[in-house]
């Protein structure tokens, strides 16, 4: 497997192969979700797993169900680069791009009694492009560098930076609209 | 002082919104037992894997012919680095 290949312990390769074979089906499930087809969709695991490889002491605490959220988004930006590449999409286009799958039998258990919670949620995925809610998971979930983000997107600290500031932006304007507040952000607006 | 507190108070905010997205998404993927009865990744996958490997080796044992003389701690640890 080439991605041991970049791992400089045992420990580190074994870690690795666990991880590997925990996730990467999942991962090629997000992908396939995302519209690619199949060698598409694998060639995206694949990256994702290379770009893991590359940094992983950085990401060695982290927990079994942190690890598979991690790889889900990883995945997730490679496939985002490759619908940019393929459509040639500017990085405003991409910005806008949402790819949520509205089909309501894949709703998660629980999901109905969570109330206002669930109706921000679905608000989220259908209203924040796909690149700005992955940038904001990078850095407020898995709180990684600006840095980090970038090598993972392939694009620069200051794209970051602003997909960060513009991610930001379009949770609160979600949020306020899904608790009924206004522009102003006050209730009944 | 207040600013810092407000600052934290937002992140505090955003990180909360922004994990309930995630987790929630994360809850959508079914698990590695329907995953692996539902696909079967093609022939073509595993075999460029292969391939990959392959060609990858054969770069590390070039480099370590070119290489090993040059490493000034004298020590050879991988295909990808030195020393």
């Amino acid at each position: 497997m080439i991605y041991l290949m970049l791992l400089e312990t045992e420990d580190d390769r074994k870690n690795f192969l666990e991880i590997y074979n925990e996730n990467y089906l999942k991962m090629y499930y997000v992908a396939q979700g995302m519209g690619q087809r199949q060698a598409d969709a694998e060639n995206a695991v694949h990256d994702a797993f290379l770009s893991l490889a590359e940094n992983f002491t950085k990401y060695s605490h982290l927990s079994c169900s942190e690890m598979t959220g991690l790889c889900v988004t990883i995945v997730k930006h490679k496939v985002l680069d490759s619908i940019r590449r393929a459509n040639r999409y500017s990085d405003a286009e991409l910005e806008e791009l949402i790819l949520y799958d509205e089909v309501p039998e894949h709703d998660a258990p629980g999901m109905v009694e969570r109330g206002e919670e669930s109706v921000f949620v679905r608000k989220a995925l259908e209203g924040i492009s796909e690149i700005l809610r992955q940038t904001l998971t990078l850095k407020y979930y898995y709180e990684l560098s600006n840095k980090e983000i970038a090598r993972i997107q392939g694009v620069s600290v200051k794209t970051v930076e602003m997909r960060l500031f513009r991610g930001k932006k379009k949770f609160k304007e979600v949020w306020d609209e899904a608790n009924g507040r206004g522009a102003t952000g006050k209730p009944g607006n | 002082m207040r600013r810092m507190d407000e600052g934290r108070q937002e992140s505090q905010a955003i990180k909360d919104m922004v994990s309930l997205v995630h987790e929630y998404e994360l809850s959508r993927i079914p698990d590695n037992h329907e995953l692996q009865q539902r696909y079967e990744l093609s022939d073509v996958f595993y075999q460029k894997m292969e391939r990959m490997i392959e060609c990858q080796e054969k770069k590390a044992r070039r480099k370590k012919t070119t290489t090993v003389c040059g490493c000034s701690s004298g020590h050879y640890s991988g295909a990808f680095w030195c020393g």
